[in-house]
């Protein structure tokens, strides 16, 4: 399974790096671009732009991971996985965990420039708003899971009736509004609000999992 | 000659909406070729898929090298090699990449054995898969199947497309891997030249069951294109597949050539005389001829 993930790291790798830069690129544009003719001119307005850093980054692997789930259905890899002497849960659990290890990896970046930023701007680099940064990570994390159950939904919907997809339909629902609710609702701590994303991602993870298991076609 | 069959289909079944492949009872002996034929959308490629595990049938049970296929305990598939319409590359990675990245999950992977077929092939190590042609692509689906020398090789349509050149490298390498005679082959192809060079048996499948199955050499021995003369109108000719008269001289395709000549002589037919048919004509005989050839 580790080998899977490892190999799939290893192909994106320079998307994900690609997709950093360009981020990194867009985000100096822009901030320069303020410094000359919005106004933004003082030193600290310039650092408030600064420490919003992570965003892009995590915008970028996420960006990335979407690459990574198309290339992965355009290039047709469940063929060439499941050939492998590989326990089917084991290509399951790897397709779920290769774009998490690719967010993983920006919100790694994402942290480290935060924390320098946050060192620049004079606060102490363990800022509490370092849990902001893995709050949208998570979040955005979700609808990258979200989009892999979708097509094992669709799958479903294609070998059962729809009526027998119902249920997955609904499960899938009932996520999204999970996460909205914890995104806008009256939920005041971050640690709490965190560790429900994190709850809801590995729940779409294991239901995105149960449903390739499940599956009963692996040619596309 | 190993007594385990290489791989055994016990009632396979797989319904599709408006199509339903078996239930399939087949198997193929250690170390023998068998060509697979049927029309297009008769099930070849969901056959070839259940073997692989690319595929769940809904009834039945699969066995390669006497173990049943379960995605459990996969180490079944190292002994199984498929080339197939699809491949799964990865396309942004050289041919050498790929390679490697197999290397790294097969047991018994030879980067020596692939080097050599890759040479063999003419197959540049160094080109990404995006840029690669179909025939190289072909080439790099063989590679990767017979990199880790499995004993049974699943083959759908993999000359399919590929110009004779091509082809027949391809078909080259196929030879020298049937002289270990370890391996099996099951060969699913529309180009029944490939098979007359290859196969032992021929499996005939139409719509989803299996039709005929019989040694290559026994049907190019007993298929016969006969045309005689006889006064009777429209005559009922023992072992008959195919039957077409012009005028006063009837002409029969027969499935057992010596069966059809004694009762013509018992018929009193003049002016007989018989052909040996190839191998492609006596597929569409037996394609043609649908559900009416006898299963032996």
């Amino acid at each position: 399974m580790w080998r899977l993930v490892r190999e799939g790291v290893r192909f994106y790798r320079s998307v994900l790096l690609i997709s950093w830069a360009f981020a990194i690129g867009i985000f100096v544009l822009i901030s320069v671009l303020l410094a000359i003719f919005g106004s933004v001119q003082e030193h600290s307005g310039l650092l408030r732009v600064a420490v919003q850093v992570p965003l892009p980054i995590l915008i970028a692997s996420v960006i990335a991971c979407f690459i990574m789930t198309g290339t992965e259905r355009g290039e047709n890899r469940v063929r060439i996985q499941m050939m492998l002497p590989v326990p089917r849960r084991q290509v399951a659990v790897a397709r779920v965990l290769l774009p998490t290890a690719l967010m993983l990896m920006g919100l790694v970046l994402a942290h480290a420039l935060f924390a320098v930023m946050l060192a620049v701007e004079g606060s102490p680099p363990l800022s509490p708003r370092h849990l902001n940064v893995d709050f949208n990570a998570l979040q955005l994390l979700f609808w990258v899971q979200a989009a892999l159950a979708v097509r094992e939904v669709i799958e479903l919907r294609h070998r059962a009736s729809w009526s027998g997809a119902l249920g997955a339909k609904a499960a899938l629902v009932i996520a999204v509004a999970l996460v909205a609710l914890v995104q806008l609702g009256p939920i005041e701590s971050m640690g709490v609000r965190v560790a429900l994303t994190v709850a809801l991602d590995a729940a779409v993870m294991a239901f995105t999992v149960a449903l390739f298991q499940r599956r009963t076609n692996f040619t596309k | 000659m190993n007594s385990v069959p290489a791989f055994a289909l016990n009632g396979v079944v797989k319904r599709y909406p408006g199509f339903t492949l078996g239930p399939l009872d087949l198997t193929l002996e250690a170390g023998t070729v068998v060509g697979f034929v049927g029309p297009n959308g008769s099930g070849k490629t969901t056959t070839l898929n259940c073997i692989a595990g690319l595929v769940v049938p809904e009834a039945g049970t699969v066995e390669v090298f006497g173990r049943r296929t379960n995605d459990r305990t996969p180490a079944w598939k190292e002994d199984l090699g498929v080339v197939g319409e699809t491949h799964g590359f990865y396309r942004g990675w050289t041919v050498e990449e790929n390679l490697r990245f197999l290397s790294r999950f097969y047991p018994g992977w030879s980067d020596q054995r692939a080097r050599r077929l890759a040479d063999r092939l003419g197959l540049p190590l160094g080109k990404k898969v995006s840029d690669l042609s179909k025939g190289h692509l072909a080439k790099l689906a063989m590679v990767a199947a017979l990199g880790h020398g499995p004993r049974l090789l699943l083959l759908d349509e993999p000359t399919a497309g590929l110009d004779p050149v091509v082809r027949a490298e391809v078909l080259d390498v196929l030879w020298e891997v049937l002289e270990d005679a370890e391996h099996a082959i099951f060969y699913s192809t529309h180009v029944l030249s490939d098979i007359s060079r290859l196969a032992d048996d021929l499996v005939f499948l139409y719509e989803g069951r299996v039709l005929l199955r019989s040694p290559k050499d026994a049907l190019t021995e007993r298929w016969r294109r006969i045309s005689f003369r006889l006064t009777d109108a429209d005559v009922a000719v023992a072992s008959a597949v195919e039957y077409r008269r012009v005028r006063a001289e009837h002409q029969v395709v027969s499935d057992d050539g010596e069966a059809t000549l004694t009762h013509l002589r018992e018929l009193g037919a003049q002016a007989i005389e018989q052909s040996c048919m190839t191998i492609d004509e006596i597929a569409v005989a037996i394609l043609k001829g649908g559900s009416h050839v006898a299963p032996r």
